[in-house]
Formats: structure tokens, sequence, C-alpha cells
């Protein structure tokens, strides 16, 4: 009894751990955006399988696709007749190495085919820089629109991102090899290496995310902008830098929480949506806004999981996606979300 | 130096019109203030030159650079700020970081941190504390504080004595005539009148989106008129009222 | 222009409802009788999606977002197949019983969900979708699971079998036709306006009657009815189910094809519907066969469709009809109407008594001892500079706000505990900020104030039983147009207008509620100096006619020359109260307003 006791506690923060880095994304993204991301399931998606073809030396589209709409976008940005010419060459700059960036990291992976942390950082640039290129394809032009409208169009977001991920690697999973194979056995119970891995990357994400957002400048920027829009606009700060930079970071930390869990279930077009909802369950508990009543919210989703998925294995996922009911009307009766900006 | 020059100026939210053919100009170095009932546009004005409100028409120059069009961020680096009604502070951030965030544009450094603390000490005392937990005269001049670490060659304040208990509006409008005294070029938009000509060199009086009144503040303080547009008396309204009694 | 020579009552949306309805169904009946297997397939398949889409877009006229319509889809589909297969319940029965089931989970989710406030409320109907079509699977001794569910009978009624394909497809666009005309009706009624009033603002429906919390339950149910319906006849019709076609993505296409069409008309749901489906069927069928795709582009296809409509073409496809469907219009009454009070005051008797009030948010006071009265035919203003505390002595005195101390009596009486039950005391008002529809017209606008005084419902507004009391209510409403001098705008869309006469359409919205006390919120804001005066025209009028009046207002001329009684805020306390020659002359306020 005890032993599974136990095993269910390991896997429920593994699981944890994971909803933990997606809870995370989508509150940087909400609350500097406004926008409550449907499609941040698809970033653990991506990272998962643009690190496993990466790992495998294939040259994907992948990269191609997202190195294609910088440059699109930097067009866009260079289209602006308003800009001084020094400003216009600086983002010229910026974009070209940003593009060579990408690239250049997908051409390395391709080269060295096998070497882990060149997949890594392949996979990271592109989902990354997709990030961005979202913020400023689907809500920058809309920037003013209700959070419902926002909400909606993340729906489309999802909806493309995950019909190019099956376009691109099939239906079929994809193995993705854990970063050290093996693990300990803590009395009766085996712990793998990866779920050790996982842990440590949500905590040091999340100290990451905290010292930079608490002693950077950039970093209260952002804090700025989801506390006042206006006032952020008002003291130079640019609002359109804020929400790519906090579209980078959810898209980022999702797609490493995704290849780092891949090994434990093997990637798969589908794997990601799922994890993107249990995290926003997590995160509802602190109404998208609170990271540390997010961080009670994950373990309550990984936990409930756990144990539910041993009870009433069928109706796990039933369980699990209909605690956010409970959790928004309690969190709506304590404080509810404002309806519209301004 | 400034030299603002807006003429033929547009602006409004959604359908409705609120500033319509506007001109107004400001010299280096003045006070200029914008005066009107509620409802005149005088916030609309100012939101218009910050690019929160992107003006429909006309054009706005500061020394011969074209304003119109451009973003509020990009409008600060050129060094027009603006302290809005509503303050707008980061309520959950401290003092220090707000008036850090402040010079976000200007990397400012720690000398422009004392100069504020020097001009406001009080929140020398505050800087570790919430911007929410503040008085709402202190987060006045916070606002302020904020604003002035953008390093303005233009300010904008608006209505900066709304709501605060006279004693603090004095030590606001000490601080205000001294940075006028420094050199640096101000609108100020108020209610209070009185207040406003006291410290102001000129002003403009608004009323439904047009200037009906500009002048100096000796000449706006003696006019009959500005009481009336103020308080709206311009209209015949006891001639409106008694038509309804005639018959 | 020849449409111009078509008489106008015959160009009504009423009447138009009828012939778009009506030719639907021939055109549907055409393509039953001569079109291939096929097309009667897609038609079947175009009708059910219309069905279930213009529920949803009476939800999203009503200002409500629904990610998981599919669930009711479902629960009609499996609770008629299960009973008609399993326990021998007659087919007909079992369809009623179906959409029933839909309908009573659309009143427990509504209940429960319907209080959540933005985006919470479309994100858990996201999870509800989620997890109604993971309890489908997971539920597999009583659904069949992901492998489906076979072998449903064929719809019938007694001895009646519908086992015929084409004559399913007649039902079902009989039904599109019938529910969309009356739907189509529904929206220029009374129950319609009121729908329309709540997506713009609920508290401003409240005022004038709108039970809000109520009226939103209503259309929540509506949809969830229509979606079991499409659901229910999915079943009978392909006589196999499986999660699949009930899962996020129907409740997604449902979503497309509404907002495709429009967000705002059942027609345009309908083409929504038709204009999705033959998308899907030209991607499965040509796009992806020549590309050698596989099924996932209609996908990125549809999602590309979601995010372009949201961000280039809001309107839909509806935004491009609505230039040639017949604007909405009603006939002016031949014989001069009154707009009285509904109940003369007597004299001596305070409207509305104010004792002592105070109020507190968290540690700030922003009001502290107000005490005043209107009494009858009586025009009192509330005065005072900005941050006086005149919005909250405004909205306490409507019962909006609760007083942290003192007492507030309307009529003599305690305010009513709902906001919809103030007007039927006699009390309306106009707002600060313009709460008025945008996307209907003056006319429409000021006819919703007489909500309160009408029965009518849904089913009447649907089929056309509510003809006398509509034109009751547009005859008041014309009346107080003329009242306010904007009849020559009645039919302008009210995002037209300028502020100022934006305010009079409050003002006659307002009239027509037939209030004994009318409370108006800085009606002069933003007027021209002419609209003012004839403000002050209309108060002295509308004094003579029995009604009173409190005006909070900062224009203090206007103010001094238009009431009997003045009451002079500063700082949330009372600075003074007085009749208007006091007032003017102390030097307190003089100081208050032009500073000391």
């Amino acid at each position: 009894m005890f032993d599974t006791l136990l095993f269910l506690l390991v896997d429920g923060i593994t699981n944890g751990a994971v909803y933990g880095l997606v809870a995370l994304s989508l509150i940087v993204i909400y609350t500097v955006t406004r926008v409550v991301n449907i499609a941040q399931g698809e970033y653990v998606t991506l990272g998962a399988l643009s690190f496993s073809s990466a790992l495998s030396g294939s040259f994907n589209l992948f990269s191609w696709l997202v190195a294609g709409g910088l440059a699109a976008f930097a067009l866009l940005d260079l289209a602006d007749r308003r800009l001084l010419s020094s400003v216009r060459i600086r983002i010229l700059l910026i974009r070209s190495v940003w593009i060579a960036g990408v690239l250049l990291t997908a051409f390395a992976a391709h080269k060295f085919p096998g070497s882990y942390w060149l997949a890594v950082l392949a996979a990271l640039a592109a989902t990354v820089s997709l990030g961005t290129l979202t913020y400023r394809l689907t809500v920058e032009p809309v920037s003013g629109a209700s959070p419902i409208v926002l909400l909606i169009v993340s729906v489309g977001v999802y909806m493309v991102f995950h019909g190019v991920a099956v376009l691109i690697w099939g239906a079929e999973p994809q193995s993705v090899p854990p970063v050290v194979d093996g693990g300990v056995s803590l009395g009766p119970v085996f712990i793998t290496y990866q779920s050790l891995w996982i842990c440590g990357f949500a905590v040091l994400a999340m100290a990451g995310l905290y010292m930079f957002s608490e002693r950077t400048l950039i970093g209260q920027a952002l804090q700025a902008t989801a506390v006042n829009r206006v006032g952020a606009q008002l003291c130079g700060i640019p609002v359109r830098f804020a929400g790519q930079l906090s579209f980078a970071i959810g898209a980022g930390f999702s797609a490493v929480s995704g290849l780092l869990l891949a090994p434990l279930i093997t990637a798969n077009y589908d794997m990601g949506f799922p994890i993107g909802l249990k995290g926003f369950v997590a995160a509802a508990l602190g109404g998208i806004v609170e990271y540390p009543t997010a961080l009670v919210g994950v373990v309550l989703v990984g936990l409930t999981e756990s144990f539910s998925a041993f009870q009433i294995s069928a109706f796990r996922d039933v369980i699990v996606f209909l605690m956010v009911i409970p959790i928004l009307l309690w969190r709506n009766a304590v404080r509810p979300p404002e309806a519209h900006e301004h | 130096m400034p030299n603002l020059r807006i003429s033929g100026l547009k602006v409004g939210y959604g359908r409705a019109t609120v500033l319509e053919n506007l001109n107004l100009a400001v010299s280096p170095g003045e006070l200029v203030t914008v005066l009107g009932a509620n409802g005149a546009g005088k916030t609309t004005l100012l939101n218009g030159i910050m690019g929160l409100a992107p003006p429909r028409a006309g054009s706005i120059l500061l020394e011969d650079e074209q304003l119109v069009g451009l973003r509020p961020e990009q409008l600060v680096a050129r060094g027009v700020v603006l302290v809005p009604e509503r303050r707008e502070l980061f309520g959950n951030l401290t003092v220090e970081v707000n008036l850090r965030l402040g010079g976000y544009r200007t990397d400012a450094s720690s000398k422009s941190l004392d100069r504020i603390y020097s001009l406001f000490p009080i929140l020398a005392e505050r800087r570790k504390q919430k911007a929410a937990t503040l008085s709402g005269g202190e987060q006045q001049m916070l606002a302020v504080g904020r604003a002035l670490m953008a390093g303005p060659r233009l300010l904008m304040l608006d209505e900066p004595s709304i709501g605060l208990a006279p004693l603090i509006v004095q030590e606001i409008l000490r601080v205000i005539g001294q940075l006028k005294a420094d050199g640096l070029t101000i609108i100020l938009v108020e209610q209070n009148a009185r207040l406003a000509l006291s410290v102001a060199d000129r002003g403009y009086v608004l009323e439904v989106g047009k200037i009906v009144l500009e002048g100096t503040s000796a000449s706006l303080s003696t006019d009959p008129r500005l009481s009336q547009a103020y308080l709206g008396g311009a209209a015949d309204y006891a001639a409106a009222r008694d038509q309804v009694y005639v018959d | 222009m020849a449409e111009k020579s078509i008489p106008s009552s015959r160009r009504s949306p009423a009447t138009a409802s009828i012939v778009v309805a009506f030719a639907m169904f021939v055109l549907a009946c055409i393509i039953a009788a001569i079109g291939p297997q096929y097309d009667v397939t897609l038609l079947v398949t175009v009708g059910l999606t219309s069905i279930a889409a213009m529920g949803l877009t009476l939800l999203l006229i009503a200002g409500q977002v629904s990610l998981g319509q599919a669930a009711f889809m479902a629960i009609g589909a499996y609770v008629s197949a299960i009973l008609a297969r399993d326990f021998g319940v007659p087919a007909f029965v079992a369809l009623i019983l179906g959409v029933a089931a839909s309908a009573l989970s659309g009143v427990i989710v509504g209940a429960i969900t319907l209080r959540l406030k933005g985006h919470f409320l479309p994100l858990a109907s996201l999870a509800i979708g989620i997890a109604t079509s993971a309890a489908i699977v997971a539920a597999g001794g009583i659904t069949g699971g992901a492998s489906g569910l076979g072998q449903i009978p064929p719809l019938a009624i007694g001895p009646l079998s519908l086992t015929d394909d084409r004559g399913f497809a007649v039902v079902v666009w009989l039904l599109v036709a019938v529910l969309g005309g009356g739907l189509s009706r529904l929206l220029h009624t009374r129950a319609g306006r009121a729908i329309a009033a709540l997506k713009t603002d609920a508290e401003m429906a409240e005022i004038f009657g709108v039970n809000a919390a109520r009226l939103r339950l209503i259309v929540f149910v509506v949809a969830a009815t229509l979606a079991g319906l499409s659901g229910t006849l999915y079943a009978y019709y392909f006589k196999f189910l499986s999660p699949a076609p009930f899962g996020l993505t129907a409740s997604i296409n449902l979503l497309i094809a509404c907002i495709f069409g429009g967000m705002a008309h059942p027609f345009g749901a309908v083409l929504g519907a038709a204009a999705i489906t033959a998308l899907e069927m030209l991607l499965q069928n040509t796009v992806a066969r020549m590309l050698g795709l596989s099924g996932n582009v209609e996908l990125i296809v549809f999602g590309l469709v979601l995010i372009c409509v949201l961000l280039r073409w809001p309107g839909g496809i509806w935004s491009a009809l609505q230039r040639i469907w017949p604007q909405f219009s009603a006939a002016r009454p031949g014989r001069n109407i009154e707009l009285t009070p509904s109940k003369r005051s007597t004299a001596g008797e305070d409207l509305l008594t104010v004792t002592g009030i105070s109020k507190n948010f968290g540690g700030l006071k922003a009001l502290q001892g107000i005490s005043f009265g209107v009494g009858p035919d009586q025009i009192v203003g509330l005065i005072g500079p900005n941050g006086a505390g005149k919005s909250t002595t405004f909205n306490i005195a409507t019962g909006l706000l609760a007083p942290s101390e003192g007492d507030v009596l309307l009529m003599g009486e305690k305010p009513p505990r709902r906001v919809s039950d103030l007007v039927h005391r006699g009390v309306s008002r106009t707002f600060q900020h313009v709460r008025i529809i945008p996307e209907r017209t003056v006319l429409e606008n000021v006819a919703f104030g007489a909500y309160a005084q009408g029965h009518a419902g849904m089913m009447s507004g649907m089929f056309g039983f509510d003809r006398k009391e509509e034109a009751a209510t547009y005859a008041k409403a014309w009346r107080a147009l003329e009242i306010v001098e904007l009849d020559g705008l009645a039919h302008e869309p009210a995002s037209r207008l300028a502020m100022g006469q934006a305010r009079l359409v409050e003002v006659a919205r307002a009239l027509v509620s037939r209030p004994r006390l009318l409370l108006l919120d800085e009606p002069a804001a933003g007027l021209r100096t002419g609209e003012k005066l004839k403000l002050v025209t209309l108060l002295h009028r509308l004094k003579r006619a029995g009604m009173s009046v409190l005006l909070v207002e900062h224009d203090m001329d206007l103010v001094m020359n238009c009431v009997d009684r003045v009451v002079v805020l500063d700082r949330g306390q009372g600075l003074m109260t007085g009749l208007p020659e006091e007032v003017r002359q102390d030097e307190r306020v003089i100081a208050a307003y032009l500073g000391a």
C-alpha cells in the first residue's frame, strides 16, 4: 500500500512539475498580454517533436518555417516608413542575427546528429522564435481587444499548430531519449533520472524567472506591463516588446518541459494539448495571475491525476478537467477577472 | 529647448470626435495651463499628444519633428512625458522600482533618483514600500517623480490636484514652480482654475472640444468670460426655462 | 433605386425573415428531391450544424461565448440513441427526451457557470466540453466508448417511420426554416432588445427591468436545447454515434461557423454553417487529394480562417449582407399619446429621501453623512467638483451600492433588493458614460425602455403574437423621441450618434419607462450650448408633466437655472443644501469649484 502511495506521489510530482512549467508560461503570457493561451500545450508538443528530429539529424521543415516567418515579420517591421534609418539598420541587424541563429543551430544539430544539447538548442531556438512570431502576428494587431477575443484567436493558433505538427511529423509517436538513462531506487520505488531532471528544471526555471523579474530592469518592466499597461507605456516601456518577450519565455519553458517529458511518455502530435489544459487548471487556481497559488494548483492537479488514474483510470481526465469549474467559481467569487481593460 | 506647435488637431475615441481643429502653441520654458469644465476634452488633448488616443488629423510639431503617429514609448524617448490623471502607478512594485522604471529609456543613474528624493523627501522614506500602500498625495508625488525620471523636455500634468487635500496641493504646486524655474516646459491641465493660473504663464480655455479663450494668466484671471466658460454659464438658460411656462 | 418603390411595410425584417426562411426551405426541398445521395447527406449536415449554430449565435448576441457547445449535442444524441436502442423507448419519445436532457443539462451547467465573469465562462465551457467527450469514451459500457454505438432505430411517430434520407433532409430544413425565421423575428422584439441590451451592459438592462441572470440562463438553455436537437437528429440520421463528432473540434467548428456568419443573425449562422461545410468538403476532396496531404489540412485552414476573420473581418458574412437586409422600422403612430408618469405623486410625499448616508471603500471614506430629499414635481441638483462623491451618492440612491451607514427611501420604502425591480417602483435613470445598444437603431434603443411594461416572451416574439404590444411600445418610443426632438434620427444606428444626441436618446429611453423619479447622471457633459438649452427646456417640461428629477451635473449655471434645490458635495461631505440663489452666493461653493 505504502509502495503504491509513494509511486503515485513521485508520478504526481513529476507530472506536476511539467504542469507547473506550463502554468508558469500561461501566467507570464496572460499577465503581460491578457491572452489566455489555449495553444500553450502545442509548444510542449513542438518542443518535443522538433527536439526529436534535431537529435536524429534531420534538418526539419519546422526551423525553416520559423526562419521564414521571422524574415516576413522583419520585412513587415521595416515597412514602417516613419522609422529612422539608424533604427532600421538596428532592426535589420538584430533580425538577421536572430534568423541566422535559428538556422545555424538547426544546421549544427544536423551536422552533429545525436548531440543532445545541440538538439535542445535547435529546438529551443525554433520554438521560442515561434512564440514571438505568434504574438506579432495574432496578438499585436488586436492588442486592444477583449480577453475573450484574444482567447478565441489563440484557439485558432492551436488548430494551426496542431495541424502543422501532424503535417511535419506525422501521427506516429517519435522516440526521445532521456538526458541520462537509468534512475535511483528509493526504497521500493524506482525514480528515473529524467523525473529528477524535470523537477530540477522546473525549480530552476521558477527561480530564474523570479530573479529575472525582481532583479533586472527588463524583468521589472515586464511586471510593470502586467500590472498597468498604460503606466508602462507612459514610462517608455515598449509594450510590444514586453508581449513578445512574454511569449518567448512561455514558449521556451513549455518547449523544454515537453522535450524533458517526452522520454517518459513518447512524443507525438497529441501530447501537448491535455498538458496545456492541465497546466491551465493549475494556473486557474491563482486566476492565471498569481504564481504561488498556481503552484498549489499544480500539486493539486498532479496528485489528483495520479490518484484518480489509480482508482478510476478511465475517468482520470474527466475529473482533472472538471476540477477547473469549482476552481473558477471560487476564483470568480474571490476576485473576478476584469471584464475589460481600462 | 522645445517649442510645441499643435495645429488642426482632431482626436476622438471610437466613432466620437472629442477635439476638432485645435491649435495650441507652447514656447520654450513656458508653463501653459489648459482649463475647462468636465467633458471639455482636456484629458483627450493630452492623450492625443501622447499617442494614447492617436490623432485623426492635424499636426503636432516638437522642434520641427512631427509627433503624430508615434507610439507612447517613442514619445517618451523624445522627452515628451505625461503624468496621467489616474496616475497609472505600478501598485505592487516598490516606490523605488516605480521610479527606476520611469527612467527605463534613459538608463537612469542613481543621481537622478537622488534628485527625485530631494524634490520629494517623503518618497525617499517610502522607497521600499509598495506604491499601492501610499496615500493619495504621496502617489501623486510618485507619479510626478516617475515622469521626471524619464528626463522630460516637455512635461504634461493632468489634474495633479484632483482629490488631494489643500496642503498636499500646495506641495505639488511648489514642485511645479521649481521645475519651471529650472527651465522645464510644462503643460498643466487643471480643473482648479485659480490654482493653475497662479503658477502658469499663459492659459487656454476649452469648451466642448474647442478653444474659446486664451491669454496670459493675468488677463484670464480677471476675465469674466473665464468663470462663464468654466462653469458653463455662457448660455441663456433662464430664457430656455421660461419658454416652458409662457403658455 | 428600384428598391425604394417597394412599400416600406413589406420590407420589414419580419417579412424578410419569412421570405428567406421559405426560400431556404424550398431550395432544400429541391436539392433533397433531385440531388444525388451525397448532396442529401451534405444538406442534412449543413442543416444540423445550422440548428446548433443558430443557438450559439443567440448566445453570442447576448454577449456570451461557449467553447463546449458540442457537449449538449452529445448529450441529446446519446440519450435519445441509448433510450431508443437499448430501452425500447419509441423513437420520437426518445427524441423528445434527448432534447429535454440537453435542456436540463443546459439549466444545470448554466446555473453553475453563468455567474463566471469575462473569459472565465468560455474557459469553463471548454473544460465541460472536453470532459464530456472524455466521459463518453470512459463510460464505454453504456456509450460504446471510442468504438461507437450503432444500430440506432429510425425516427418514427407511431406507424410513420422516417427511413428515407431525402424525407429526413426535408424535415431537418423545415426545422431550420421555422427556427431561423422565428429567431430572426425575435431579434427585433421585446425579448430580442433585452438580449442585445444584456450584451451592451447588464446593469443598464436591469435598470429597465430585465432580470439579467434569468434572461442569461434562458438564452443559455435555448442554445443548449438547439444543440441537443441537432445532436438527436444527427443520431437518427447517421444511425451511428461515436465521440469524435462531439469533441473539442466540433465545438470550435460550431463557433467558427457563427463567427464566420457574423455573430449577429441566425441566417448568418446558417450561411456560416454552409460555408464551413463547403470549405471542409473542398479541402477533403480536392486540396488534400491533390497535394497528397493527410486530413489535418482542414484543421490548419479552419484555424487560419478563425484567426483571419477575427482579426480582419469581425463582422463576418452578415456584415456584407446587412446592407441589403431591410432596416428595422416601426410606423409612427397617427395620434399623440401621453407619456406621463405611471402614477401621480401625492403632495408632501418625498420620492427619494437620503438620511445620513456614509460609504467606505476599504479605508477610504468616500461619503460622510449626506442627507437630502427629492419631493414631488421637484428638480434637485447634486453638484460638486471631481471626486466629491456624486456618483457614489447616485449609485446608493438607486440601490446599486449599499451605504455603510444611513438610510435610503424610494417612494417611502427601502430600495428594492433587485435592481430590476427599480423600474416598477417608478425610478429610471441615465448613465454618465452612455450605455446604448450600438448595433440597434435609435428607435429600438428607446423602445427597450418600455421593457417593464410589456409581457411578450420569446415564443410570442418568434411567432408574432406580440403585434399589439409592440405597436404600443413603438408608439411610446416615437413620442419620447419627439419630446427630445430626435425623431428625425429614429432609424439611425445608435453607434453613429454624437455624444449629445446619445445622451438625449438615454433620456428618451428613460421617459418610455414612465418614471415618477428620473435620475440624470451628467446629462450635459459633452453637449453643445444649443443642446444644453434644449435640455433645460426639456427638464422643465418633464417637471410640468409631473416628474421629479435628480440631476448630477458639472455645469453649475445649467443646474442653477434648472433646479428647485441644490445639494453641494465636496470631498465626500455635504457642503450645503439650499436654493440656487443661496448656493450661487456662497463663498465656500465658489472656493470648492474655482479653487481657493
